[in-house]
């Protein structure tokens, strides 16, 4: 038991975090992007959902399904693009935000898999409707890339 | 005697398994001596549980235990050629997020259920592991599984969990996320296996699309070596991915170590992942202590650590979990757990906090 306990105590402060001194909601240097409200764009989208939630996991260059959701990846692998659990929906469909996947990937309704963000809501919060609607939003509107070409990205 | 006889006899006779190599539950591992895959079909662990894994669950793990001496045993066998399993998690959950309100939902966590058919005996076996839910049906694993007449190697090809680090149960655990090599991402390759005494390793070569389509021409390697004793073990890990977005690299160290009741668990890992604008450096640790206070009791503590950038200061996370399991009855365990998320103040999710209380079934 003596041992269990010291080391419970050793650990637990050996493992501190951080403070978040000069850095962002996203745990990024402030001025590398982001901030504002959550609005119906491309980028504030990258900014508010997929970064700070989705990346825990889509990320990199193995993240689930391919589908890395990291700034300058994203778009390119998300719009336009087949999903690969049911390849007759598109991850985002222009336009059409009920016949993209990702839509139904967070409001729980697709055919294949679990919801996202993964967990939700037994281990996380799923995201609220008022965040998923803004993305419904952007997707009506186009699914138009952001500004920047650099954060747009593409798919391999 | 008779009684103790009857059970090593049971044990004999379904631990055909034990000569696998690799690795399973790891602190149930670690806590026994046993390589993991004595009680897993997959040769490196997770999944179905092999004869010898279920005779385990039944007249060791519980507190009230089968008597083989009374009771007949299920062993996963349907007939001489096909076996049968299954996992079910069915969670109560209290999550509060700084700032947002407090949720609490009842969710199927986890339903997997698994199949395997040998039709030439301890040879060949075709393998299937599927998520029935949370969601839509998804084939986690779909292999086939080669071993030489001596089984000294092995060969897989098809849709595989990849052979890294310690193989957790709890895919949210940082060192799993950090290196995108849990449950949720097996992927579509070859794994060549082979054991020789206390060591086993495995090589690997898949697409590198998480389970996805194939969409460039890179690969992905993944190898891994570990040494068992019956009290410890030591073990490493090296992935490298040459995916179309960037080069991503990543090596684990793991141990395991039994100290009287405590089973302890280790890994770290650090990755360089060029797939991501400026290129960033991470690493993330876990050390896990399961205490076996009372005969079907097991309390879990773990401690991790996650730096997601070392060029940037001040954004480490951290995550403790302490998680009481106990299993009264064969193939039945309740979880009742509590996690604690540390991360940078800005970020909510990063500060959250879990309250679970989980049935698990399993056979």
């Amino acid at each position: 038991m003596r041992p269990f306990l010291v080391s419970l105590c050793l650990v637990l402060l050996a493992a501190c975090s951080g403070n978040g001194q000069g850095l962002d909601e996203n745990g990024r240097p402030i001025g590398e992007g982001g901030g504002g409200a959550l609005s119906a764009d491309f980028q504030s989208i990258q900014d508010h959902v997929f970064t700070p939630i989705c990346t825990e996991c889509h990320a990199g260059a193995s993240a689930p399904q391919g589908l890395d959701l990291t700034q300058g990846h994203s778009y390119g692998l998300l719009v336009n693009v087949p999903s690969n659990e049911v390849p007759s929906f598109l991850r985002v469909a222009p336009g059409d935000p009920n016949n993209s996947y990702l839509i139904q990937k967070l409001e729980g309704t697709a055919a294949v898999g679990q919801q996202m963000p993964e967990g939700c809501p037994v281990t996380r919060p799923c995201l609220d409707a008022e965040t998923i609607a803004v993305i419904r939003q952007w997707i009506a509107n186009g699914a138009e890339p952001p500004a920047s070409a650099s954060a747009a990205g593409g798919g391999s | 005697m008779k009684r103790a006889t009857m059970l090593m006899l049971v044990l004999l006779a379904a631990g055909w398994e034990a000569r696998q190599p690799a690795r399973a539950e790891p602190y149930l591992a670690v806590r026994t001596g046993l390589p993991c895959a004595s009680c897993h079909v997959n040769p490196t662990g997770g999944g179905m549980r092999s004869a010898f894994g279920d005779s385990y669950a039944q007249t060791q793990m519980p507190q009230f235990r089968f008597d083989p001496a009374q009771e007949k045993l299920w062993l996963g066998q349907v007939n001489d050629f096909l076996r049968a399993g299954g996992d079910l998690r069915y969670d109560a959950s209290f999550t509060d997020v700084p700032h947002q309100k407090r949720s609490d939902a009842f969710g199927i966590e986890d339903f997997r259920v698994f199949g395997a058919a040998s039709f030439l005996k301890d040879r060949v076996t075709l393998y299937v592991d599927q998520l029935l839910a949370p969601g839509g049906a998804l084939t986690r694993e779909a292999y086939v599984l080669l071993w030489t007449p001596a089984r000294q190697f092995y060969l897989k090809a098809g849709k595989l969990y990849l052979p890294y680090g310690l193989r957790l149960q709890d895919d949210g655990a940082f060192v799993r996320q950090a290196s995108g090599i849990d449950y949720a991402t097996p992927d579509n390759g070859v794994e060549l296996g082979w054991q020789h005494g206390a060591w086993s390793a495995q090589l690997a070569a898949s697409n590198g699309a998480g389970g996805g389509n194939e969409t460039d021409q890179g690969k992905q390697g993944t190898a891994s070596l570990v040494y068992v004793r019956p009290l410890w073990r030591l073990g490493g890990s090296f992935n490298f991915n040459d995916a179309g977005s960037g080069k991503r690299q990543q090596q684990a160290l793991f141990a395991g170590l039994e100290t009287g009741p405590i089973a302890w668990l280790a890994e770290g890992d650090y990755l360089i992942d060029g797939s991501v604008n400026p290129r960033r450096k991470l690493w993330a640790g876990l050390v896990e202590a399961n205490w076996g206070f009372l005969r079907g009791h097991n309390l879990k503590f773990t401690a991790e650590h996650f730096d997601p950038d070392l060029e940037v200061a001040h954004d480490q996370q951290n995550r403790f979990s302490l998680v009481w399991e106990y299993t009264p009855l064969p193939f039945v365990q309740t979880r009742l757990g509590v996690r604690r998320y540390g991360g940078i103040p800005q970020n909510d999710l990063q500060n959250r906090k879990l309250v679970f209380l989980e049935l698990h079934g399993f056979f």
